[in-house]
């Protein structure tokens, strides 16, 4: 597994708020996929008829090592309920080492995440190869299950008043 | 380069296809094409039968001279499976790579959902996406450089050899850098290679075996005045990249620094070594590989010797009972390799039929998993060493213990499903193959990765990672395979080689990381970041003040686009062509609150 995050139980502003989500709320997912391994598994996802939530939104990078931790927070601080990152399985990495990378970076934005209040869960990362389109689907539909537990983002409601 | 430059606002092409007609059920291109044509904000949607027909060329052509666009976004198809299709298409408008973007309805909108309104809405969210992304782009010319002509071959083995004399025959300067004294490889030390048509008035045989291919290949090599040879000679380092390397090579007494614009690497592979399979007793002399045997083959086949009995190596006894096995280090979980090396079968069953030939009334058997022969010929092959006596017995022998001079093999026979004892006097192993040491270093200076067995690999055959590299792998530096095989794969490598440099201005691919000099503050952090050594620091001096600085650059022809530096630079001072700053912001920014 690729996430390593408890869910600690803690006072976060997360748990503040998680219960009152309106009713036709449905938690906004930003994906950022890989070019060589999770993209094509999400192509192959819809090409093989599998189903998702379309609340998530698929954002095209050429290695999970591009993913700079100030789109992950951008995405946060816009209002996404949750942000997903799908790389190559380790070893597998177009580019060597990319995803190692990611790895390190997706666990230093879980802890700025924590001292800010949002729940670290609220950040996926997943290894996602070309072929894995029932593992793409199943992903994306497990993380919502767990952003709808968490209830909506706590800043994107601020931003609305 | 001092701020890179942003496109202004462009006009856009959106093109909804209404091609997949299951789609049009769910999202109906035409009037999500109306609700999204925008003309007061340059976006220019249309969705038309045509678009999907023979007469599509002509139907785009004649929008963009209509709209002016600039641009064109595609929704419909996926990036991975259509985006060469549209480039292309864009191409013969004059609209650059970096301008068209593919936004994959079909693949990851329409299907997700049952609901149609979900699937609107999803559909307008990553339209929004694309159209923005080529709104905040970077504006780009392709980045073309000059290609130096020469090219570097490294091996001289049948693959190597043909590489090198196809370049020099198309005109090209070519240096030729082989480890050891002599070029042919490992080819050139098998006396008969498989399947053989023993020259046949009906056809010629397709194989190359060293009397009737060597002589005048190598000949051919060493006397064509383009090719220079280093042999004895090691390449040291490699630096630039496609259409300008710089190569170190170090020969006997020499260092040499070569310039070239692609390199071939046809360094091949080595066998396994079955000393690490102690219960097969390799250390006794009669337990031989089958290159071991190949020598005493050999030394028979030789004129002079042709009266002589082929002699087992520790007492020269006649052997009466000789036995292969196949699989020594392949096919193997623990030892060697997990894969098939695949000219074992082909290689032991003519030694075998040629053993029985030799000696007629010895026993020659040959134990298997399966027997398998990837080449045109070889059925007829095994059918013809049946025929001729050969033993062919399907179960892996586990033991091997030298008992009285000779050999006990114990091994489950797999066809009665029964422990089995027998006797030999001679064993053959066919040992599996595996990368040439050295090869994770070669990659690590040509900046090119290995595949999970540890060779260079193959290339992807719908983007191909080697035009872009100019780095081209063949023979069996690439993995196991035959020599016709490898012959072809250095041919195909010189014509690729001949088609990119022959432009002598190549184009650089769209994805390249720059660095905006005014933000760079010389960290160095993305220089630690690139896997390829496509980043350096550059020592700079301020005109005005004096003052010594830092900057990173990159070697464009060197950079694979991977964005991982971008990421990594705490100045934000990186852009990725085609993935800028800007570009994810925007998307994030939309992907995150389009709802809301
Ligand atoms: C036992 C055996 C039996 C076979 N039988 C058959 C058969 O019956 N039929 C058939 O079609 N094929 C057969 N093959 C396969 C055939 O030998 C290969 O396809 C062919 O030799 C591959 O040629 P190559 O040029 O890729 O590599 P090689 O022939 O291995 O040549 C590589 C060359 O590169 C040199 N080199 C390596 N590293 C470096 C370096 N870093 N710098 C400079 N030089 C370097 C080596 O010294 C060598 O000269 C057999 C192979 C084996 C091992
Ligand atoms: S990481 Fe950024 S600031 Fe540091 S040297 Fe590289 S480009 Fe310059
Ligand atoms: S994009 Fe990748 S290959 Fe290019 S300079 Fe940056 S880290 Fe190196
Ligand atoms: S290319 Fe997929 S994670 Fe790097």
């Amino acid at each position: 597994m690729a996430d390593s995050s408890k869910g600690k139980k803690k006072k976060t502003t997360d748990d503040a708020t998680g219960g009152d989500a309106p009713k036709d709320w449905n938690p906004r997912i930003v994906g950022f996929l890989c070019n060589w391994c999770s993209y094509t598994g999400a192509d192959l996802a819809g090409v093989s008829r599998l189903q998702y939530t379309p609340e998530f939104i698929p954002i095209r990078v050429m290695c999970s090592g591009s993913v700079d931790v100030a789109y992950i927070l951008k995405a946060l601080l816009e209002g996404a309920d949750g942000v997903l990152i799908g790389g190559c399985h380790l070893g597998d990495c177009h580019y060597l080492n990319g995803n190692y990378k990611a790895r390190r970076r997706v666990a230093v934005v879980k802890e700025v995440m924590e001292g800010v209040g949002l729940d670290p869960r609220r950040l996926h990362l997943e290894w996602i190869s070309a072929s894995e389109s029932g593992k793409f689907a199943k992903t994306v539909s497990t993380f919502d299950e767990t952003l709808r537990q968490l209830g909506p983002n706590p800043l994107a409601k601020e931003r609305l008043l | 380069m001092p701020g890179l430059r942003k496109v202004d606002r462009l006009k856009k092409l959106l093109l909804l296809l209404p091609c997949d007609e299951e789609m049009e059920k769910l999202l109906d291109t035409r009037s999500l094409a109306e609700e999204m044509d925008d003309p007061e904000n340059w976006v220019f949607a249309r969705s038309d039968p045509r678009l999907c027909g023979p007469d599509r060329s002509d139907y785009i052509a004649d929008l963009v001279k209509e709209t002016e666009a600039q641009a064109i976004i595609v929704g419909g198809p996926s990036d991975r499976t259509h985006g060469s299709v549209w480039r292309q298409e864009a191409s013969f408008v004059g609209i650059p790579p970096d301008r068209v973007e593919l936004v994959p309805l079909v693949q990851q909108c329409v299907y997700v959902t049952d609901e149609k309104d979900a699937a609107r809405r999803r559909a307008k969210i990553m339209i929004e996406s694309a159209l923005a992304r080529v709104d905040t782009g970077i504006d780009r010319a392709v980045e073309r450089v000059k290609a130096m002509q020469a090219v570097l071959v490294i091996g001289g083995g049948v693959a190597g050899m043909q590489a090198a004399w196809d370049l020099a025959d198309f005109g090209r300067q070519v240096y030729l850098v082989e480890r050891t004294g002599e070029l042919g490889g490992r080819a050139h030390q098998l006396s008969r290679t498989y399947p053989t048509q023993d020259c046949k008035p009906d056809g010629c045989c397709p194989q190359s075996c060293r009397d009737c291919q060597f002589t005048p290949r190598i000949d051919l090599v060493t006397s064509h005045p383009l090719i220079e040879l280093l042999l004895e000679s090691e390449v040291k380092s490699i630096k630039g990249g496609i259409g300008g390397y710089q190569i170190e090579v170090h020969s006997p007494e020499v260092s040499r620094l070569l310039e070239v614009g692609a390199i071939v690497v046809a360094t091949g592979n080595v066998m396994f070594d079955a000393e690490e399979m102690g219960e097969l007793s390799p250390w006794h002399p009669d337990v031989i590989s089958f290159l071991e045997l190949e020598k005493l083959i050999d030394w028979q086949r030789k004129e002079d010797h042709a009266w002589a009995p082929l002699r087992r190596p520790s007492d020269g006894k006649v052997p009466k009972n000789i036995h292969f096995l196949q699989c020594v280090g392949s096919r193997d979980e623990h030892h060697g390799t997990i894969d098939c090396s695949l000219v074992c079968c082909t290689y032991a069953v003519g030694q075998a039929k040629d053993l029985k030939d030799m000696l007629p009334d010895a026993t020659v058997a040959i134990h298997y998993m399966d027997m398998r022969g990837p080449y045109r010929g070889f059925e007829r092959h095994y059918l013809e060493a049946q025929e001729s006596g050969v033993l062919f017995m399907r179960g892996r022998v586990v033991e091997i213990e030298p008992d009285n001079g000779n050999l006990i093999l114990s091994y489950e026979d797999i066809d009665i499903g029964e422990p089995v004892t027998m006797e030999a006097d001679l064993v053959v192993l066919s040992v599996g193959q595996l990368p040439t040491p050295g090869t994770a270093e070669l990659a690590q200076m040509l900046g090119v990765p290995l595949d999970e067995d540890g060779y260079i690999g193959e290339d992807n055959t719908t983007y191909s990672l080697w035009d872009r590299r100019g780095v081209y792998v063949v023979g069996c530096a690439a993995g196991p395979r035959g020599i016709r095989y490898s012959v072809r794969d250095g041919r195909e490598a010189a014509l690729s080689i001949d088609a990119v440099l022959r432009r002598v201005q190549i184009e650089l691919a769209d994805n390249i990381a720059e660095v905006d000099d005014e933000r760079c503050v010389g960290c160095g952090q993305c220089v630690e970041s690139c896997e390829y050594d496509a980043k350096t620091l550059e020592e700079r001096t301020d005109l005005q003040t004096g003052r010594k600085y830092r900057d990173a650059i990159v070697e464009p022809r060197r950079c694979w686009g991977c964005g991982n530096c971008h990421a990594t630079c705490p100045s934000t001072a990186i852009s990725l062509s085609g993935f800028s700053d800007d570009q994810l912001v925007r998307q994030v920014e939309i992907a995150s609150g389009g709802h809301r």
